[in-house]
């Protein structure tokens, strides 16, 4: 009995110095399997030249892209999203950056009210703000336009960009600001000479969070898609809920790729943590 | 030492056994070994980066030593987790838990060990009377001043009946004033306890007015561990001479003639110095404080060094006085500003230096 | 400290700054918002124009009948659960964000981030995939020899789903309360006796309240909002309130009912967005 008693007391003493964070660790690194699995799971099926998804994959093929490259909905498609991604981070981050320099420089009454109003969008759930629309650009006639599309990604895109501007903004060194103005500059001067270059990576930051946004929205844009403005979540939605096979995986594969250049890019610019 | 008078010799408490930490390349501590007897104050002394925090934080265990051992009390304690070696411990910031009261804060430590309720209450309330508390018990400690809330941190880490109490720079963040009547008060209060104290400070007026013995580090390691007294006026080497308050440092090679020694400089001038153990030719180091420089008028002495006077700073009670002896070599002297001082001098005044050749010793 | 206006007239530049980002707002967010909100009170019938006139009557149809109750019910339900188990399993990638070595910060914020810039449709159709009868779950588990798993088109599979897409904002939110708690106080609780278990329900859990509640809100709140995971996952036997909003706005095109059905669910994330605020100011403050 004395050998297994002190075999578990040893076992004991690994748990409370060594056990403890093992486990700990064991359990962080299935949490972060748990987050990534599903979009590995897609990449995954993109390449299995099976017509149904199987696992394990029965083999490796490009096949399932190469039958992207011949087929014009899904090339339409990604051609309107990125259109309208590209457009929507021009629009929404030159107004988002000059409201930005409204809400942090100017001592306006009715400052916290406007901050309120721009992160609003934020505020709405999806399907909410779609329908609302829905019923606004129907009576124009502009469901399925690009333009009532733009319109409501810039709506969508525009909190991300003053979040991340003003935090930009806030967090430069009032002081040399100050000190342009000391030596001469006029107000116009500073803010073109001086800040702006200041928060040139928070603009990057939030031009990159807005052509995310626009690229990956799905929910608003089903409501106004109608049928010449399906975007490519909206396609693949579509799509889905009536096919198996792993053609739209190869899809997902490609805006996968696109959206984590994109998140590499932006995460050696700004702090998130 | 005969056998009675070791005996009497209170036990060892600490022991640092070859102490070695690195973080990656960098080294912090290098073979630091040390004994600290029961009862004793030792303060560790250092400029930032010296490793001193970095010692407290293994006797604590907080760090894990690369190599090496800590013994308290005579046990290793070396793999001994954290929460298991009952060492108290007074952090930077207190680090006392804003979510709970006073009363709960000191019942912290008491609660881990199982004391049973009615003896917790009458513990606490001890340990708040000792700090001179008693009445703050129901309190948060974001309603206490920085002197209370370094009270009652104290208590906390009393009342567990510690073998060793740990402080680490915890006078820092108070004001001047408040510094140093807290360092008296926390040398009372480990009298009464009568608990192993190792306090980490960057204050050599801290250490030298609290501390039995005082070890000062540098780059990781020991330079010297004595008394106050012993290293402020015998220290070890140049860096503890010129830590601890001003030292004026001249190397130069002695030379012995009739029973005095001087060390003479390279410039010429021959300073007196205390009786050394050297070889003639071989060069040396001598360290002088300025408080023991005199400084006496051209024409009184005839014995002493001429001086220039370049400089006097006044730092209130009394004034530095930078004298210049020779291009190559200048000596401060400390002139005190009272009443009944000497005849007063001014910035270019030729001066005669003189000093006990005691007071000049070798390092 | 104003760097640009000195004087009176240069109110109007500001002015003109805001210009295109708030008329842009108010005309196409605010403005159908509120019209929508109008439609809500009017009548509806399926061909024809409806006759003018204010009416509850869809509010009324909404609460008034069981099947509606019973699919907000359910949307509150997997809200909740969703929010709770996301709490419980993010709460230690919270603190171990928090906690470990800049290197390994970084990677677990990446980890973090990229579901969170992934479309949600292509999340949920990666669940499809993992969650349906030739995905690799029910591959392990017939290695295993257990019966394959029945998730897809149940509750239970839509909740596992919005968990992985919920997970990234209640870790941010977390992380962002366990940042205020001064590393110092798990030190002086570990030295006066201690154990990590009993550090974090002495230290961590009290004092990163106000975000854990934070946290948990958000992710109710979202969650009672989804749309694609419950559809793609969940389908007919899982219908929540945004997938009513959906069918009626695009199916039966019953846009008065719709509107109502959208400005209530509208009322109860503006009311949680606000209790969100409240929390973390009380974070704020609670660990001065």
């Amino acid at each position: 009995m004395e050998p297994v008693s002190r075999l578990l007391r040893s076992v004991g003493r690994w748990f409370d110095s060594h056990g403890a964070s093992f486990c700990f660790s064991l359990f962080i690194a299935l949490v972060c399997v748990f987050l990534l699995a599903p979009i590995a799971v897609v990449i995954i099926a993109a390449f299995n030249p099976a017509r149904y998804v199987t696992f394990p994959p029965q083999g490796f093929t490009f096949g399932w892209f190469v039958e992207i490259a011949k087929n014009s909905d899904i090339l339409d498609a990604a051609w309107l999203s990125l259109r309208i991604a590209v457009i929507t981070a021009v629009i929404a981050t030159v107004s988002g950056t000059l409201a930005s320099l409204v809400l942090t420089r100017s001592r306006m009454p009715g400052v916290d009210i406007l901050k309120l109003l721009l992160l609003s969008p934020l505020l709405v759930p999806g399907v909410v703000f779609g329908i609302a629309l829905l019923i606004f650009f129907n009576q124009y006639g502009m469901i399925g336009s690009v333009s009532a599309i733009l319109t409501a990604h810039i709506c969508l895109t525009l909190p991300y960009v003053v979040r991340t501007v003003t935090a930009g903004l806030e967090s430069i060194d009032r002081s040399i600001e100050d000190s342009a103005r000391s030596l001469g500059a006029s107000p116009a001067t500073v803010l073109l000479t001086v800040t702006l270059p200041s928060i040139r990576s928070s603009m990057f930051a939030g031009a990159i969070f807005a052509f995310l946004v626009s690229f990956d929205e799905a929910i608003v844009t089903l409501f106004l898609a109608g049928v010449q403005g399906v975007t490519l979540p909206v396609f693949i939605f579509q799509y889905v809920q009536y096919n198996s096979d792993p053609l739209v995986a190869a899809v997902a594969c490609i805006m996968v790729l696109v959206t984590s250049a994109a998140v590499v890019t932006v995460i050696r610019k700004v702090r998130v943590i | 030492m005969s056998v009675e008078m070791r005996s009497r010799q209170p036990p060892v408490a600490l022991e640092l056994d070859n102490l070695f930490k690195a973080y990656g390349d960098v080294r912090v501590v290098h073979g630091i070994s040390l004994q600290i007897r029961q009862g004793e104050f030792i303060s560790l002394l250092g400029p930032s980066g010296c490793g001193k925090s970095t010692t407290l934080r293994m006797i604590a265990g907080f760090e894990r030593p690369n190599s090496g051992r800590i013994l308290v009390e005579g046990k290793d304690v070396t793999e001994v987790p954290v929460h298991k070696r009952n060492l108290g411990m007074v952090f930077q910031n207190y680090g006392l838990f804003p979510h709970m009261t006073v009363d709960d804060n000191v019942a912290y430590g008491l609660k881990r060990r199982g004391v049973p309720a009615a003896e917790r209450r009458d513990r606490v309330a001890d340990a708040l009377r000792m700090v001179r508390l008693p009445d703050m018990g129901k309190r948060y400690p974001k309603q206490l001043s920085g002197g209370q809330q370094q009270r009652v941190a104290l208590a906390r880490a009393l009342v567990i009946r510690p073998s060793l109490l740990l402080l680490d720079e915890p006078l820092s963040s108070l004001d001047a004033k408040l510094r140093v009547e807290m360092r008296e008060e926390i040398r009372e209060l480990q009298r009464q306890a009568n608990v192993t104290t190792v306090f980490v400070t960057h204050d050599q007026d801290e250490a030298l007015s609290v501390s039995d013995r005082i070890v000062v580090m540098r780059a990781g390691y020991i330079e010297q561990m004595d008394s106050p007294e012993a290293v402020y006026s015998r220290p070890a080497t140049c860096f503890v001479a010129d830590f601890m308050g001003e030292a004026n440092i001249v190397e130069g090679v002695p030379s012995i003639d009739g029973g005095q020694t001087h060390l003479v400089h390279k410039s010429g001038v021959r300073l007196p110095m205390a009786e050394m153990e050297a070889q003639s030719g071989a060069s040396a180091t001598i360290g002088i404080r300025p408080e023991a420089i005199r400084i006496g008028h051209l024409a009184d002495d005839s014995q002493g060094i001429q001086a220039i006077v370049e400089d006097i700073t006044y730092r209130g009670a009394f004034s530095m006085v930078r004298c210049r002896v020779s291009p190559s070599l200048e000596l401060r002297a400390i002139r005190m500003n009272t009443s009944e001082t000497v005849e007063p001098f001014a910035v270019g005044d030729t001066v005669r230096l003189a000093w006990p050749a005691n007071a000049a010793r070798a390092i | 400290m104003n760097a640009f206006v000195v004087n009176r007239r240069a109110r109007w530049q500001y002015l003109l700054m805001l210009a295109p980002s708030v008329l842009l707002l108010a005309a196409f967010f605010l403005l159908p918002l509120a019209d929508m909100f109008l439609r809500s009170f009017e009548h509806f019938v399926p061909f024809g124009n409806p006759p003018p006139g204010f009416t509850l009557e869809n509010y009324a149809k909404f609460v008034g009948d069981s099947f509606y109750r019973l699919t907000l019910g359910r949307t509150l339900l997997l809200g909740a659960t969703v929010a709770i188990i996301s709490l419980i399993v993010g709460f230690p990638m919270a603190y171990a964000i928090v906690r470990v070595r800049p290197g390994l910060r970084a990677f677990l914020t990446v980890i973090i981030l990229v579901p969170l810039m992934t479309s949600v449709i292509i999340r949920s159709y990666g669940w499809m995939i993992l969650l349906g009868e030739g995905g690799p779950l029910a591959s392990l588990l017939a290695v295993f020899g257990l019966p394959r798993p029945r998730l897809m088109y149940t509750f239970w599979g839509t909740v596992i789903a919005l968990v992985q897409v919920m997970m990234p904002f209640m870790v941010l939110t977390l992380a962002a309360a366990i940042q205020q708690i001064s590393p110092t106080l798990e030190d002086a609780s570990r030295n006066l006796g201690a154990g990590r278990l009993r550090m974090f329900i002495d230290v961590i859990l009290p004092l990163s309240l106000p975000g854990v509640a934070a946290g948990t809100v958000l992710v109710f709140a979202l969650s009672i909002s989804a749309f694609a995971t419950p559809v793609l996952i969940g389908g007919a036997s899982v219908k929540v309130v945004a997938t009513v909003v959906y069918e009626q706005a695009l199916t039966v095109i019953n846009w008065p009912f719709a509107s109502a059905t959208s400005f209530l669910l509208m009322s109860v994330t503006l009311c949680l967005a606000l209790i969100q605020a409240k929390l973390v100011a009380w974070g704020a403050r609670w660990n001065q």
